[in-house]
Formats: C-alpha cells, sequence, structure tokens
C-alpha cells in the first residue's frame, strides 16, 4: 500500500476524474438483497430505479479502484443529495474536488474534504456529495505553512488573510469608514474578521460580538471562486452560490471590501499552490 | 451631429441624430442612455443611415417623465412612437439592447406594419423563466434609492455580464459609464422588465425581427430567446460567442455588423 496519494498529496482545488461505472441490472438486483431494499421502485419491471446509496457506494469502489483511497484511515461522514433518477444500464462517472485538508493535533494524519460529481452517460447530473476521510499522512514534520493558504477556513489561514487585508489598500480603503465584523461561512464553519475603520483588529473562529453578517456557500463554491482562473465573485452573487444572513444592509455597503477579500483570498490560494 | 431638445409626452426630450438616409432609432438599456451608442452613431451614419439616439424620459439629458420614474416600458413605446412621429422619421428601423430591445419588441408589436424591422438585442418581450429580479425586492431598494454601495454594486455587476472578449480596459470603461445612473429611474425600468410581457403580441408582428443575445450574458435564458424567436414570424436569432449583455459597447466594429444585420431585414421588408 506504498503507492497512492498520502494526506501532503491532497491539493485543496485539485480535481480527479477516472473511468465510467456501469450500474448493471444485476448490481441493482445485488443491492436489493444486500441491503434488504427490495422496494418496487427498485425491483419493478417497467422503468426500474437504481438505488440511490449505490451512486455512493460506488464511489467508494472508484476510490479503491483508483487508488485514490490507498492511504484512507477511515471514512468521516458523507453528504448526498440525489438530483436525478438513474435506471440500470446507466453508466456513471465521478469527478471528485479537494475542497479541505487539515492536519490533525496527532500530525501524522490529516482531514480530507472531497467533493463529488455524479454524471451519467449523458453528461447530466444525478448526484453530487461530499464526504470527508482520514488520511495518513507521509510524515509527521508537515508543510502546514506553505499550505495555508488554501487551509480555509482553519484558524491559520483566517490569521494569513487578515495579515494580507491589513496590508491591502483596496480593502483598507473600502472599509476605512466601517465597524463591524465580517463573517464568512464554508460549509458549517465560520470565520469572522473583526475590522474597525479599516484595522484588522481579530481573525478566527469567535469575535465577542459576533458577525455584522456572514457571507456563505458550500465548500465546493468556494474553492472554485478562490482557485480558479479568475474572480467572479459578482457572478456567483448573482447566480446565487452565496447567503447573506445577518444585515444585508452592511453587507451590501461592503460589496468592493468583499471584492477586494477575494482577491486577496485567492492571492493567498496561489500562494500555497 | 445634431442635438434635438423637443417635447416628447409632455417632457423636455434630449435626442442625438446623425446621417441621412434610412432611419434608425436606437434605444439604451435600464438606466442608461444614448451615451451607450457613441462609438457605434458615427460609423452607422456612414453606411448610409439616420441615425437617432434618444435618451429615454428620466435618462442622461432628458428631463423626468412628467409623473416620475417609469415602470412599464409601453409607456417608453409610446414615447418612442410619438418621437418616431415628431422626427419624421418613415419606415424606421428599431435597435434596442435589455429594456431597449424589450421596448423595440413592444414597438413592432404595435405599429410593425409601419417599421423597416427591428433589431432587439438581449430581449425576448416577456418575464425571464428563472427570474433573477423581483419587484418585491426591486421595490424594496427603491425604498432607499441610494441603498448602500449601489455606484459599486452596478459597476461590479456590469464587469459580470460583460463578455470574456471584451478587453479589461473596454470593460472597465463601460463599468465606469454605467455608474452614472439615476438608482430610482434604473430600478423603475428594472420593475418595467420584470413586469412586461407582448408575448401573445409576438405572432402577430409584421415586420421582420432579429433577436440577438451575447453567450456570456448573466441576465438572460437563451432558452427565453428562442422561444421569442419561434413565436415571430420568421425570425432571425444571433448568439455572440464571448460577448454579454451589451452588444454595442462591447463588439468593435459594432456598426458593420449591424448593418449586415439591417441589410437583411430590408430584404424581408415589404
Amino acid at each position: 500500500m506504498d503507492s497512492g496519494p498520502y494526506f501532503e498529496d491532497f491539493e485543496v482545488g485539485r480535481t480527479y476524474t477516472g473511468p465510467e461505472r456501469t450500474l448493471s441490472p444485476a448490481d441493482v438486483a445485488a443491492f436489493a438483497e444486500l441491503s434488504g431494499d427490495r422496494h418496487p421502485v427498485h425491483t419493478r419491471d417497467e422503468q426500474p430505479l437504481v438505488h440511490g446509496p449505490l451512486g455512493i457506494a460506488c464511489f467508494f469502489g472508484w476510490l479503491y479502484e483508483t487508488g485514490l483511497g490507498a492511504h484512507v484511515e477511515a471514512a468521516l461522514d458523507t453528504r448526498w443529495r440525489y438530483l436525478a433518477p438513474l435506471h440500470p444500464g446507466d453508466r456513471v462517472s465521478y469527478e471528485m474536488t479537494i475542497t479541505r485538508a487539515r492536519r490533525t493535533s496527532a500530525r501524522v494524519n490529516g482531514v480530507i474534504g472531497r467533493h463529488v460529481l455524479v454524471r451519467d452517460q449523458r453528461g447530466v447530473l444525478v448526484q453530487e456529495g461530499e464526504t470527508a476521510a482520514l488520511v495518513t499522512a507521509r510524515d509527521a514534520t508537515g508543510d502546514d505553512a506553505q499550505r495555508v493558504g488554501r487551509a480555509f477556513p482553519g484558524a491559520a489561514w483566517a490569521r494569513a488573510l487578515g495579515e494580507r487585508l491589513a496590508a491591502s489598500p483596496a480593502f483598507t480603503t473600502q472599509t476605512s469608514t466601517w465597524d463591524g465584523t465580517i463573517g464568512l461561512r464554508f460549509g458549517e464553519d465560520v470565520v469572522q474578521f473583526r475590522i474597525y475603520r479599516g484595522r484588522v483588529l481579530d481573525c478566527g473562529t469567535r469575535t465577542p460580538d459576533g458577525p455584522t453578517f456572514v457571507l456563505g456557500a458550500p465548500d465546493i463554491t468556494w474553492v472554485r471562486l478562490l482557485t480558479g482562473p479568475v474572480n467572479d465573485f459578482t457572478k456567483r452573487t448573482m447566480r446565487g452560490e452565496f447567503t447573506v444572513s445577518g444585515s444585508a444592509y452592511e453587507y451590501l455597503r461592503l460589496t468592493s471590501a468583499l471584492v477586494a477579500l477575494v482577491d486577496e483570498a485567492r492571492a493567498l490560494a496561489k500562494e500555497a499552490a | 451631429m445634431r442635438a434635438h431638445d423637443l417635447r416628447v409626452a409632455g417632457s423636455r426630450a434630449f435626442v442625438l441624430e446623425e446621417g441621412a438616409g434610412t432611419p434608425v432609432l436606437c434605444l439604451h438599456t435600464a438606466g442608461q442612455n444614448g451615451v451607450q451608442w457613441r462609438d457605434v452613431q458615427p460609423e452607422l451614419a456612414a453606411l448610409g443611415y439616420r441615425v437617432v439616439v434618444p435618451d429615454l424620459p428620466g435618462h442622461g439629458r432628458s428631463e423626468p417623465a412628467p409623473r416620475g420614474p417609469v415602470r412599464d416600458l409601453g409607456d417608453y413605446a409610446a414615447w418612442c412612437e410619438e418621437l418616431i412621429d415628431a422626427l419624421g422619421m418613415e419606415r424606421p428601423f428599431v435597435v434596442g439592447c435589455s429594456i431597449g430591445g424589450a421596448i423595440a419588441l413592444q414597438l413592432a408589436v404595435r405599429r410593425g406594419d409601419r417599421l423597416a424591422g427591428v433589431v432587439a438585442m438581449a430581449a425576448h418581450g416577456g418575464t425571464d423563466r428563472d427570474p433573477m429580479l423581483t419587484v418585491r425586492g426591486l421595490e424594496r431598494e427603491l425604498v432607499d434609492a441610494a441603498a448602500p454601495s449601489r455606484a459599486d454594486r452596478t459597476y461590479h455587476g456590469t464587469l459580470a455580464v460583460v463578455g470574456a472578449n471584451v478587453q479589461p480596459e473596454r470593460a472597465e470603461l463601460i463599468a465606469r459609464m454605467h455608474r452614472r445612473e439615476d438608482p430610482e429611474v434604473t430600478t423603475s425600468d428594472l420593475i418595467g422588465w420584470v413586469t412586461h410581457d407582448v408575448r401573445s403580441g409576438l405572432p402577430g408582428v409584421r415586420c421582420p425581427v432579429h433577436l440577438v443575445a451575447g453567450c456570456d450574458d448573466l441576465w438572460l435564458d437563451p432558452a427565453d430567446v428562442r422561444h421569442a424567436a419561434g413565436l415571430i414570424p420568421d425570425a432571425r436569432c444571433t448568439f455572440l460567442e464571448g460577448v454579454g449583455h451589451y452588444p454595442m459597447e462591447e463588439l468593435p466594429g459594432f456598426a458593420a455588423t449591424l448593418h449586415g444585420w439591417l441589410t437583411d431585414l430590408a430584404r424581408r421588408s415589404r
């Protein structure tokens, strides 16, 4: 098991693809027997449906087949959405993007966040999910300092971004009359930046008064925004990819400051590439 | 170039005219003004057209409409009809973009028999199938027309819908020019966009029509444009690669492209 990627090899933003996999009628019948889910929608003669969880199970098979799971110690969680039906005989392909990489305090391994797109043979997006895993590290010394630019939304990343924001004329000018706290939500995790008149007073997961507003999106949206070819933050907000809670007024007020913040976070991510 | 300062529908209207020949009325987008046509106007005039570029009421140098910001694109269409008649434009072409395109389609429905043809860009004659704007949201915005960072949002929002082929300096210029709006007027224009619908009249349109949309236009669903093209008898439909919401500002040499479309329309006009 020496081949295959270790924790250090999974760079946030990297995408993996692989060969198609057919979900045959025999696969669906076997899955019905094994799971006990013999519901008629899966076993009827007319237009039976593939069990949604078979798409998940085959993702883990794909990980094994491709060798990408070689150093996985444990699966930690899985969240999955079934977006369109699959029928026996359909062929699925997986596209996996690394969304998080955080070394554990034990240092011998790390937690990897993975976003998964599942498409059928026509290219239709049929399933989408996220699943985290504990992966063995190659060595415990670590290169965390070099990787901090893509270690969002961790505390070290927040500090590194805070330093860049404090040194960004675009950001400090746009916040030069502002007193508040910007919250950024990655999935369920929020990091905060306490700003007073262009100065960054504090960064981290907690501030005494909490955020003035929170700008949130799933991990994959942040990864695409921060590691993609251009700063397309405005396009993504127009498409409804981000949500805002708290003071929408203050969020709008910081329109240009947030574009500058994304510029800095992108530059930081580039350093870690 | 000649400037007109005339009364249209009860208020003073500012209109720039250049060239002689086939008359063409050019309509701007929501909240903007005739300056969007500044590059196209002389080039199109040189190709043999009488190019008439108004500032719609409340925009640019035109006074506001007597009853305040216009929320009904039909009112703009009626205003354009009065302008066409006041300037003695015989069987003109009408070219418009976004709300200007929607107004052009309204004119096609209202008096297509007296038009040489219509080029409607970034418009499809009705409400969007997957709306990005709502009347409720826009009404909220109107309560505080100086809603925070409005100019910055217009600037970044414009950059977001300019096409990928546009040079960065040109995109920057377009976005900076678009900041010069009255948010109350723009927002009212957008309420007009969200609520307008002349699709039931499209099958009866009696002039040739060409629908044009940029492939990078976030505001538009291509399916809506194709649907509208299907409703209008013998309509043309063009999608421009690398172009966004403002073809006349984004495409270098747009006048020559437009000349090609107008020539095609003229051939099909009775």
